[in-house]
């Protein structure tokens, strides 16, 4: 079998499943991916596709109830502005089929302007550093989701004009519509839950800056 | 901070914006120094390592850090040191009151240099209360 065009996390995992599958029987073209499939132990996309397309759609509720709490936070977060439950289910149904013709689901994306960009790459284990940004960002995210408190959220680097060897990547976090004495009531909460699982050595040196958008923002 | 907030005191409907700034700074200053004593006292071992580890490459005076030598002391950068001693004391427990407290040294830096930023009654009275809510909370530290 070829798989020499496969390369990537994703990809090792199926070339591994493949060659698995083929010391028991020969697998056809075009069927790899439903072989791996099957093999998938936790319920994953497609499980919740096959649902979706059963000849009796069940309650969005519960199907919206039975999708693993990862992949329910992934899709918040893949498009947060796909508000409803039947939006996002159906979201997670076109990842679904993605995943079956063989694509991996791009993960969420968070844009790093170029100066954040070459800080980090030159600190000491900057792969950790990008990593725990995107997992605070992501976090952050969540959290605000939950709450159904619209924001945007983007990198930039914090420099202190008294200390000019003092830097460090700052998540800017701008919440709108929010009258300002509101966020002070979760700014606590909010920073615990996005420094979840963070760990210390990494998110000491990285700023979670929350501020209220521009007053014309914040008009309800 | 008694300045501070008698510079947003809710009585006043209008405030020059200067005085907002200045606000915004002073409550800073008192957040900070009540950090300083809360640490000083309480937490001198691990200050002292924070302040150690900043002066890793270059000559330090052990005495004078030993002592907290407030003279000695502005050749560090205490605005850095005090969240990231925070984190060592227990990082789960002060990560929320570090992240606030970065959050205020960037508005600080805001209202002393960047006059294109507009500063608001509103927003200054609310960061003013944070602040002294923060102050009582370092206090308890």
């Amino acid at each position: 079998m070829n798989t020499s065009s496969s390369s990537g996390a994703y990809d090792v995992q199926y070339s591994t499943v493949v060659s698995a599958s083929s010391e028991r029987e020969p697998v056809l073209p075009g069927t790899e991916m439903r072989e791996f499939d099957s093999l998938q132990k936790t319920e994953s996309f497609p499980d919740v596709l096959r649902k979706a397309e059963a000849p009796s759609m069940p309650n969005l509720d519960e199907l919206w109830d039975s999708a693993p709490r990862e992949m329910r936070d992934f899709l918040r977060l893949y498009r947060s502005d796909a508000g409803t439950k039947e939006e996002l289910i159906r979201l997670g149904m076109d990842m679904g089929s993605y995943r079956l013709r063989g694509f991996t689901v791009p993960p969420p994306r968070y844009i790093y302007p170029k100066d954040v960009r070459d800080f980090i790459t030159r600190q000491r284990k900057s792969s950790s550093i990008f990593q725990s940004i995107s997992q605070i960002a992501e976090q952050t995210n969540l959290f605000l989701a939950e709450k159904e408190i619209k924001a945007t959220i983007a990198f930039d680097l914090f420099s202190d004009p008294e200390y000019t060897d003092w830097k460090e990547p700052r998540i800017s976090v701008k919440i709108m519509h929010l009258d300002p004495s509101k966020i002070s009531e979760f700014r606590m909460e909010l920073y615990d839950a996005a420094f979840r699982d963070v760990r210390p050595k990494i998110a000491k040196n990285v700023i979670l800056h929350v501020e209220a958008g521009t007053p014309e923002d914040n008009l309800p | 901070m008694d300045f501070a907030k008698r510079l947003v005191d809710p009585s006043r409907t209008y405030v020059p914006e200067e005085e907002l700034r200045t606000a915004i700074g002073r409550g800073y200053y008192s957040l900070f120094h009540e950090t300083f004593e809360a640490l000083a006292t309480r937490y001198s071992l691990q200050l002292i390592n924070q302040l150690r580890k900043q002066r890793k490459r270059s000559g330090l005076n052990p005495q004078r850090l030993n002592r907290l030598d407030r003279a000695y002391l502005r050749e560090f950068n205490l605005h850095k040191a005090f969240p990231d001693t925070l984190i060592a004391i227990d990082p789960r427990k002060y990560m929320g009151i570090v992240q606030q407290m970065k959050d205020f040294r960037t508005q600080r830096n805001k209202a002393d240099y960047d006059l294109s930023e507009k500063f608001g009654l509103k927003d200054t009275r609310m960061a003013v209360e944070d602040m002294d809510k923060l102050v009582q909370r370092i206090r308890q530290v």
